[in-house]
């Protein structure tokens, strides 16, 4: 996946801002992303998860500071295939026929010319991005048959065919079952195996545990966390003992912990174990 | 038949029926994918009244409807583009604005009796001159060259609209460029099954053969053949059976439609009596799964418990084992 970005980092984000029209949702935010790094990009809802993908991707708007990807001005970005979306709900409109197969070589489109047609290469790079998800078998079927985790690697693949530097995946395991979430674990698992550079916007941590490198936590449109798995449990942890012991206070506590409208399902009460 | 052929207007006749079927299901099908059925018809009343300004000023009715429709294709686009509420309002207004401008600018044209605005708007094959039938055939032959060189795209943006743009495709000038065509298409049909029956030459042999094929590929592919045969067959129909054309070539996709639906609930019923002793399966196998796989012609099979489980839409078939001896027998 990786390989054609010079050496310069996959995103550069100095001070930046995006939202809508005069509006910002996210604000003055600092990230830089090397290449081969799994990102878990946290948060409660509302805090501007999805407005800075979004942003990234040029579905927001960018109102301010630098954003830098692949060492280009994100304006000036030409090839944006380069950034593999794979979209939150499954956006797959179902009105009319049409099976996994076509729906995964939309993503050869930025590589073809307006007359071309599928070439053997573009077939095969389609064959690989299904066998990646594990949805060989079901490459001439109808997507509106297949289950929501399926879907979902549908549009893991589609993304994958593109042959993209960094994979952006939008809540990537809402809304699907169990089972479905550890089969898609296991695809993360073969991406990352790959040195595939993700960004995964989530809620849920525990099902990302051992592929994330890295976490940010995003709260107010802010960046209050960035950091490893492993710094991040710890701080949860000490949070926590901090919380019931009552009283005693540390500076650098994070403020996302407290709960949150959503209560139990909040964002991070996933990851409390200390054992990561 | 060939008394048919024998008259120099049925020839033309048949010739742009040719066209019109061929276009209009291609660009149909992205008006169904877009959930925008409904569109040419409101495309038909705007170029009613594009009609009746050629007419009244003594211009080609053809080409001050091209007009028009390519106007109204454009505004509806960028309305849409808004997506405030008021635009549905918004287009409502143009559509029935456009109707009513025709109507009563056909009466005060000299050329306007009830014949005229009924042969526009139901369609008047037979009185197709030498000179339309050349200007549909190249208007055609655009709508089909350019539908053909989209088509990866037309359907990529109308499956993922969002995806499409994170990929930095045109999103805004193909849905353009798909209204366009589709005004084109109203205007070329408009003398083969009149302007208030364009869009279901353009819809209802896709609604049929989507109830009988698997994929968008095939699924134009029967489109496109249904809406020849509807339509070439409904102008030898209205010859003979002295029926208006239009007519005629709607209630016939509608006959395909219904039995497509006959058909494919018969299939479905085949199909689930097959499957009724398969097991639910909560597994589900892939690489690695740790059941056996076997590579079966085109597919892989998971031995499971002694039997061949292959994916098949939402379940699992057993594909049962079959030993080399007996395959000889068979």
């Amino acid at each position: 996946m990786s390989g054609s970005s010079s050496g310069s980092g996959i995103l550069q984000l100095q001070g930046a801002s995006f939202g809508y029209a005069d509006r910002a949702v996210v604000r003055g935010v600092d990230l830089d992303v090397e290449p081969g790094e799994v990102v878990a990009l946290l948060g409660p809802n509302g805090s501007g998860k999805s407005t800075l993908v979004r942003g990234l991707l040029g579905l927001n708007e960018h109102l301010g500071g630098s954003v830098r990807l692949f060492g280009t001005e994100v304006e000036r970005l030409r090839d944006r295939y380069r950034l593999g979306y794979v979209p939150q709900r499954h956006t797959l409109s179902a009105s009319v026929r049409a099976t996994v197969e076509e729906i995964v070589a939309i993503g050869r489109l930025p590589h073809q010319g307006w007359f071309a047609r599928r070439s053997r290469a573009d077939q095969q790079i389609v064959r690989e991005s299904l066998e990646l998800v594990g949805l060989s078998d079901r490459a001439q079927e109808d997507v509106s048959t297949l289950s929501g985790g399926q879907q979902r690697r549908v549009l893991i693949a589609r993304a994958l065919a593109a042959q993209p530097d960094v994979l952006i995946m939008d809540e990537p395991t809402a809304g699907i079952d169990e089972a479905s979430q550890y089969v898609l674990a296991d695809v993360l698992h073969r991406l990352v195996a790959r040195g595939t550079t993700m960004l995964i916007v989530t809620h849920e941590l525990a099902a990302l545990r051992d592929v994330v490198s890295r976490i940010v936590v995003l709260t107010s449109g802010r960046v209050i966390f960035d950091d490893t798995p492993a710094a991040y449990a710890e701080r949860r942890a000490a949070d926590e003992l901090a919380h019931t012991h009552g009283g005693h206070h540390h500076d650098d506590e994070l403020p996302a912990r407290r709960p949150t409208p959503t209560g139990a399902h909040g964002p991070v009460d996933h990851l409390g174990a200390p054992d990561a | 038949m060939l008394d048919l052929l024998s008259y120099d207007f049925m020839q033309r006749a048949l010739i742009a029926a040719l066209l019109v079927g061929l276009a209009a299901p291609m660009v149909g099908i992205f008006l169904v994918q877009r959930r925008l059925s409904l569109i040419g018809d409101g495309m038909g009343h705007v170029s009613l009244a594009g009609v009746a300004v050629g007419l009244f000023t003594g211009n080609q009715p053809v080409a001050t409807a091209l007009i028009f429709a390519v106007a109204a294709a454009v505004l509806i686009e960028v309305v849409r583009a808004r997506g405030n509420t008021s635009g549905d309002v918004a287009l409502a207004i143009m559509f029935y604005g456009g109707i009513a401008v025709g109507v009563v600018l056909i009466s005060k044209a000299d050329t306007g009796t009830p014949t005229n605005l009924d042969s526009y708007l139901f369609g008047a094959i037979t009185t197709t001159s030498r000179g339309d039938v050349w200007t549909f055939a190249v208007l055609a032959a655009v709508i089909v060259v350019t539908t053909w060189v989209l088509r990866p795209r037309l359907f990529a943006v109308a499956n993922d609209e969002e995806y499409a743009r994170a990929t930095g495709m045109r999103v805004t000038a193909l849905n353009i460029a798909l209204a366009v065509l589709t005004a084109i298409t109203v205007v070329v049909s408009m003398r083969v099954v009149g302007l208030l029956l364009i869009s279901a030459l353009m819809i209802v042999p896709n609604a049929a053969s989507q109830l009988l094929t698997g994929s968008f590929r095939a699924a134009l592919r029967l489109a496109v053949v249904l809406g020849v045969v509807a339509s070439v067959g409904g102008v030898a129909t209205s010859y003979y059976a002295d029926t208006p054309s239009g007519g005629t070539i709607v209630i016939l996709t509608i006959v395909f439609f219904v039995l497509a639906s006959v058909l494919s609930g018969m299939l479905a019923r085949r199909r689930g009596r097959r499957q009724e002793h398969l097991d639910e399966h909560d597994h589900e196998h892939g690489a690695g799964c740790g059941h056996p796989a076997i590579r079966h012609g085109d597919h892989v099979d998971y031995l499971h418990d002694g039997e061949r489980h292959a994916a098949h839409a939402d379940h699992w078939d057993e594909h049962h084992i079959v030993a080399a001896g007996q395959k000889e027998e068979r």
